[in-house]
């Protein structure tokens, strides 16, 4: 009696995109020979809102051929950046499209595309009695959505990639108003003054200045979601936290997500393994003893 | 602290190790490759429950079932693992029929496509898993 057994076949889902969610967040963006990569979409173009925060984690390159990141407009520099190591944006406040490359590869188009969209920001502040207003200079749909936020100090995550937070801008100094639109919230900010001195500080997070070698641009950690400047990507490789079912589930979506790859490699190694089987089935010698009758 | 990771080599390696014996006594036709594949694959087969239940645990029950998300490397991961335990279950009733036809070379192929298939499901499940867990 013959009977055929099907062998289940496998299809694979095409990722659906998600939404993120609105407000400043820390994209993971990876870092490799000759490319950048959005760790949670994947398509190779950079996409950012203003105020987002950029951490490129770089994943390949030897000691010989160290990567940097370069943003000429927004004037993110990030000096030689070995594999394993970090770098992060201040939050970026300056909507458009701008040229994101690897210095010493260019040539070799280790280049792409950062696409910023919101509304620009821009901050002025005067002397004491100081205002510091804060608004749209541009416009974009929906309009003038700087937020003016107070957020106490610390409040700053580091270890997602979709952290979420308030865009902030900040600034005050003694006696302080603050304006800003943002639902009609207003606050004084702590964030940005210098409770030694009073003396106000800025952060708009737009056009930091040119960070030096690996250092952070002048001024944009007051509002940063994480700490700006040089890392070692170890936090960002590290793997999900097993009690938590939605880092799991979270992790690695996108239509290019990486784990697509383990059905290209299961697929190589069933190649050695069907040859493997015709192999001993070529070398089948015959019915074997009546041993199968364990039914 | 999950418990499925410390479980599931064990059928991996066990069943692994019993499809190797498999094509051995195919390519040998010696009756102690059998004798060690039924091992294998009798702790393969016990301890492979034990690697789901625990996943199940591990995941908080069924949720990822009930409320499947298919872009979710954790689904596609239980698919391919459930799809493993059932070509491994249908090799396991395949082979105890007592009206099959033992001995001919059909039956060696189909013996053979079978452990095949249960093993490179199982080779896709862990390498889903592993792009979960250490992928970048």
């Amino acid at each position: 009696m013959r009977r055929r057994l099907a062998v289940p076949l496998l299809a694979v889902a095409v990722g659906a995109v998600f939404s993120l969610p609105a407000g400043a967040s820390l994209r993971q963006i990876a870092v490799g020979n000759f490319y950048f990569q959005d760790e949670t979409v994947g398509d190779g173009k950079i996409d950012a809102q203003v105020g987002d925060q950029l951490r490129f984690n770089v994943l390949d390159g030897g000691p010989g051929t160290p990567h940097t990141v370069e943003v000429d407009e927004l004037g993110i520099h990030s000096g030689s950046l070995g594999s394993g190591e970090t770098f992060t944006t201040p939050p970026i406040g300056k909507a458009g499209t701008f040229i994101l490359y690897c210095k010493p590869h260019d040539q070799r188009g280790h280049v792409t595309t950062l696409v910023v969209s919101g509304t620009s920001i821009t901050t002025t502040t005067t002397q004491p009695p100081t205002t510091t207003t804060t608004q749209a200079s541009t416009t974009t749909k929906p309009p003038a959505t700087t937020t003016t936020t107070a957020r106490p100090a610390g409040a700053v995550s580091s270890s997602s990639p979709t952290t979420t937070a308030p865009r902030a801008t900040t600034t005050t100094a003694p006696p302080t108003s603050t304006s800003g639109t943002a639902g009609g919230s207003t606050a004084p900010t702590a964030g940005g003054t210098d409770p030694a001195t009073g003396t106000s500080t800025t952060t708009s997070g737009n056009d930091p200045a040119p960070g030096a070698d690996g250092t952070a641009p002048t001024g944009a950690g007051e509002t940063a979601l994480a700490p700006t400047g040089r890392g070692r990507v170890d936090d960002a490789l590290a793997g999900p936290d097993g009690t938590n079912l939605d880092a799991l589930l979270e992790r690695m979506r996108g239509r290019q997500g990486p784990w697509t790859r383990s059905l290209r490699l299961s697929l190589a190694a069933l190649v050695p393994m069907a040859l493997a089987a015709a192999l001993a089935l070529r070398r089948w010698p015959g019915p074997p003893p009546a041993d199968d009758a364990e039914a | 602290m999950p418990v499925h990771p410390i479980l599931v080599h064990f059928p991996l390696a066990m069943l692994a190790a019993a499809w190797v014996c498999l094509l051995a006594r195919n390519a040998t036709g010696k009756e102690q490759w059998r004798q060690r594949e039924r091992l294998f694959e009798a702790i393969g087969m016990w301890t492979l429950p034990l690697a789901v239940l625990a996943g199940f645990i591990d995941t908080r029950g069924l949720e990822p079932v009930t409320s499947p998300r298919f872009d979710e490397p954790l689904v596609w991961h239980i698919v391919a693992a459930t799809a493993a335990c059932a070509a491994y279950a249908a090799r396991f009733v395949w082979s105890r029929q007592p009206t099959l036809a033992r001995g001919t070379r059909r039956w060696a192929v189909t013996d053979v496509m079978l452990a095949t298939a249960g093993l490179w499901l199982l080779v896709l499940a862990g390498a889903i898993a592993g792009e979960m867990v250490y992928g970048a």
